[in-house]
């Protein structure tokens, strides 16, 4: 059965110049099959590279739109397919301030914003929505840090940060908000400080607890905008799903050794959200934490400034935002990337007919149980796993007695080569966890065989590991190295 | 792009007038050059300051009487509200081949800027036309 088809205006070329053609099929599917392979250069305007057909097609039968029956639909003898253009465009990079209110300068304000005041996108008019605007830091750490400073100098009127932890001295190397005296401090306390001796007008609003899924929407929802700056999967997952609930500009970064990666989510505005790039989370020990891997301090302020740029931007409305769009940081070939990030029609949290529609246990949905870091800043491990040990964990006490009782088994440290120079129990044997889907058989099976790392997460997963390959006798040093530096020998340099 | 001045005049006025929203419409003629102008209602309501969408059926309207009256769709116009009058990454991802995509920068409700852009038949990138002037 031969089909009469409509080529529009814009592709006759690729049909021969013919205004209509006429294709053999019984559905609209076969008939455009057969059409874009009788005439091939039509393919790529007609389909996108995953055989759908792109968006801005409409394909209409007799002047329905096939929308309505489905593609597969059959055709009948007589019958007029249309192929017609949908004429879509416009600007992706005008975007409406996200800051509807105003408030106004004192002059004093305008003494301090006067470099902002006279750069024509910003002006009175973006001061004063900087001024009005409520933004939310989740973390206080690494990306928390440059973020909270630059965005308090930069006049943002009202900035929250929720964060439990307190200041350690290993924060100090990168998280520019806390000085040496601060140590022991609580991290929200010694941002205040510092925010405050910036601009003593600042309305700073701390939360010194967790984010959980209990008291997320709670907190988020007064806010304007929420900015990214935690290391962990659970809380990302959480932040990202509230922030689409709803309807908060999140805006994400993150960093790890020499990489960081920086991206605007939004749905509402038109972009995608996190999970529309990362669906679901890698395997717990896939990608390491910075408290594990290690991370350059100075990539921190590189990764956070370019949140605290896109929140600028966001607030004033100007220029091209971050969304849609990730940027990749190498720090070691200084270089940038841009990746796309597509929406995904049917991503479970921002899409058409959406599954997750209240918060979840990002802990279970990101397979992480007790003893793994869930801390939002990756340094205050000891306590947490202090608390409370677990079948498999032994406290350093214990490690302590057995080697004075000279009991007979193995200690394994699971670090990295690059840890070990800092710092060793003596006498363990040293087989770092990446290596040890290799050469676990080295360890025997008929001896108690003893884990640590440098406070508990890799070597649990090493323990996991080793019971799966039937290792009945092992167990887990909780809070690994830097425990047994803090409560057992004084030598050892915690890091 | 050939097309007269009084015609781009009619254009610059129409999307004038839809400022602070994006206009946008069809431009008709024959041999390349522009004759006539049809404008079209923004169907983006939603965001009409930075999308346009023209209802297919009113495009599919607009070509069926082009065709009856020996006349072709040439391309498409359409304004950028206060910003350059250079295709986005969204007008790129929906764009179509043969046509001459008319961009006009209307900048605090006056036209300042008209370019005119050609996608490439691997839709990789426009690239830019001469807008010259007939008659």
């Amino acid at each position: 059965m031969a089909i009469k088809v409509t080529i529009p205006t814009a592709l006759r070329r690729f049909a021969n110049g013919q205004t209509t053609v006429e294709v053999a099929g019984v559905t609209i599917n076969e008939v455009l099959g057969n059409l874009t392979t009788e005439h091939a250069q039509l393919r790529p305007h007609l389909y996108s590279e995953d055989g759908k057909l792109r968006n801005f097609v409409r394909v209409y039968v007799n002047d329905e739109d096939i929308r309505a029956r489905g593609d597969d639909a059959a055709v009948n003898e007589g019958d007029e397919i249309s192929i017609v253009p949908s004429i879509a465009g416009g600007n992706l990079a005008k975007l409406e301030p996200i800051i509807k209110d105003r408030a106004k300068l004192t002059n004093e304000d305008i003494k301090r914003y006067s470099r902002h005041l006279i750069l024509p996108e910003v002006g009175m008019e973006g001061q004063e929505r900087l001024k009005a605007a409520k933004v939310l830091l989740i973390g206080s750490g690494g990306l928390g840090s440059p973020i909270a400073l630059y965005l308090t100098a930069a006049g943002v009127g009202t900035i929250g940060m929720v964060e439990f932890d307190t200041v350690d001295f290993s924060n100090l190397q990168r998280q520019i908000i806390h000085f040496s005296g601060d140590v022991g401090k609580l991290k929200v306390k010694s941002a205040e400080e510092k925010l405050k001796a910036i601009n003593p007008n600042l309305n700073f609003i701390p939360y010194p607890v967790k984010l959980t899924s209990e008291n997320a929407l709670e907190i988020i929802k007064d806010y304007d905008l929420v900015l990214d700056g935690t290391d962990n999967f659970p809380t990302r997952y959480l932040v990202n799903d509230a922030c689409v609930m709803l309807k908060k500009p999140n805006v994400y970064g993150s960093i790890f050794r020499w990489e960081g990666m920086a991206s605007v989510f939004a749905p509402h505005l038109g972009g995608p959200c996190y999970r529309c790039w990362y669906p679901e989370p890698p395997p717990p020990g896939l990608v390491p934490s910075c408290a594990e891997g290690g991370v350059l301090g100075v990539i921190c302020g590189i990764i956070g400034n370019i949140q605290a740029n896109e929140a600028v931007k966001l607030i004033i409305g100007k220029g091209k935002p971050l969304m849609g769009r990730l940027l990749r940081f190498d720090a070691m070939d200084m270089s940038f990337r841009e990746y796309k990030i597509p929406r995904d029609p049917n991503c479970p949290v921002c899409g058409k007919n959406p599954t997750i529609t209240e918060l979840i246990d990002y802990n279970q949905f990101c397979g992480i149980g007790r003893g793994e870091n869930e801390g939002s800043s990756g340094d205050s491990i000891v306590e947490k796993v202090e608390t409370g040990l677990g079948p498999d964990d032994i406290s350093v006490e214990t490690l302590k007695k057995m080697r004075d009782a000279k009991e007979d088994f193995v200690l394994v440290d699971v670090r990295n080569p690059d840890e070990f120079e800092i710092c060793v129990i003596d006498g363990s044997v040293k087989l770092p966890l990446p290596e040890l889907p290799q050469r676990f058989k080295e360890l025997p099976k008929d001896k108690l065989v003893v884990l640590h790392c440098k406070s508990g997460g890799r070597s649990g997963r090493a323990l996991k590991f080793l019971q799966s390959q039937g290792y009945s006798k092992v167990k887990n040093v909780a809070g690994g190295i830097n425990a047994w530096a803090e409560r057992i020998d004084p030598n050892v340099p915690q890091y | 792009m050939k097309l007269s001045q009084q015609l781009l005049h009619q254009i610059h006025g129409h999307l004038e007038s839809a400022y602070p929203s994006e206009g946008c419409g069809v431009m008709l003629g024959k041999d390349g050059v522009t004759t006539e102008i049809v404008s079209a209602d923004n169907q983006r309501t939603d965001s009409a300051r930075n999308r346009y969408l023209i209802d297919p059926l009113v495009y599919l309207k607009i070509e069926r009487e082009a065709d009856k009256r020996g006349l072709q769709v040439l391309g498409i116009y359409h304004s950028h509200p206060d910003v350059a009058a250079r295709p986005s990454q969204f007008d790129l991802d929906h764009a179509w081949p043969d046509f001459s995509y008319l961009i006009i920068s209307v900048v605090k409700g006056k036209a300042v800027e008209s370019n005119s852009w050609r996608l490439r038949d691997d839709r990789s990138a426009f690239d830019q036309e001469a807008v010259e002037f007939s008659g």
